[in-house]
């Protein structure tokens, strides 16, 4: 029975402690000088979800209606950084993020210095959480959207975002 | 003495017959053993239970105070205002996508032409 308990306050821990790390980095850098953030909220994405428009062209020809996929989503923040060392050290944060192991490389590119990296968490079925980040010479750019996104539907989104020639 | 399962196999003729034997002479407080030993454990099942739960609850509490506390503030007011920036940013991400995939693309036609050059 203590068992029982024991594992019942480890998976609330977990359960806190899983959807904190992009809130904890952008918490961190939104103050700093040279950074602008963007943090939206559970609450203000329900009330996007309430946009009856939310249409999107995602390729020649065909719209998608976001507000089922934007109804799943639970807090998004983004960093612009300006600033080189500031941008190098939270790279490095990223990094140690993701060497926790919750986060696996969904796709990474490097092109004349600027690299790009996604980053995924969650299971088969559900993305928990989407890390972006890309670096270029004149600035980092951070952004992670937490929810309980169904896989399926996202990676096809990607799928269709990548074959078309926007 | 008979056990449990001895009397569980004892069939209802013979059941009767024991209940109606005087000279089996039944405990004065038997009645209270019994309640006894089945209020025991219940009580202490509810202790538990009760101290369990007054945990989880706390637990949770704190994680959720903890969370209100390092919630930042909405960048946005307006929801339309929120969903323009979420579309820029989707805008930046698709454009990485892209960008990955076109270099696969680049690189998958010179491993075909490589291949092809190497097989003739």
């Amino acid at each position: 029975m203590k068992k029982i308990y024991a594992m019942a306050v480890l998976l609330l821990m977990a359960i806190g402690a899983s959807a904190q790390e992009g809130r904890n980095i952008y918490n961190r850098y939104s103050d700093t000088e040279g950074v602008s953030a963007v943090y939206i909220s559970p609450a203000m994405f329900k009330l996007i979800g309430r946009i009856p428009e939310l249409n999107v062209e995602i390729g020649e020809g065909e719209n998608m209606d976001l507000a089922p996929l934007v109804r799943t989503f639970s807090g998004f923040y983004m960093l612009d950084i300006e600033n080189a060392s500031v941008g190098r050290e939270l790279l490095r944060e990223v990094d140690s993020m993701i060497s926790k192991g919750r986060y696996e490389l969904l796709m990474e590119v490097k092109d004349d210095g600027d690299i790009v990296r996604i980053y995924t968490a969650g299971n088969d079925k559900t993305i928990e959480s989407i890390v972006f980040i890309a670096t270029e010479p004149d600035g980092t750019q951070f952004m992670c959207l937490d929810g309980t996104m169904n896989r399926s539907e996202v990676e096809s989104l990607i799928a269709k975002v990548a074959s078309s020639d926007m | 003495m008979k056990s449990l399962k001895d009397i569980e196999n004892m069939s209802l003729e013979h059941l009767e017959a024991v209940s109606l034997d005087e000279t089996i002479v039944v405990p004065e407080d038997l009645m209270q053993k019994i309640q006894e030993s089945l209020s025991r454990p219940a009580k202490r099942r509810v202790w538990m239970a009760g101290a369990a739960a007054s945990i989880i609850l706390l637990a949770g509490l704190g994680f959720g105070t903890a969370r209100w506390q390092d919630e930042p503030k909405d960048t946005f007011d307006d929801p339309y205002l929120a969903y323009a920036e979420l579309e820029k940013a989707f805008a930046i991400m698709s454009d990485g996508i892209r960008k990955g995939v076109s270099m696969a693309e680049e690189s998958e036609a010179i491993i075909v032409r490589t291949t092809s050059v190497f097989s003739e």
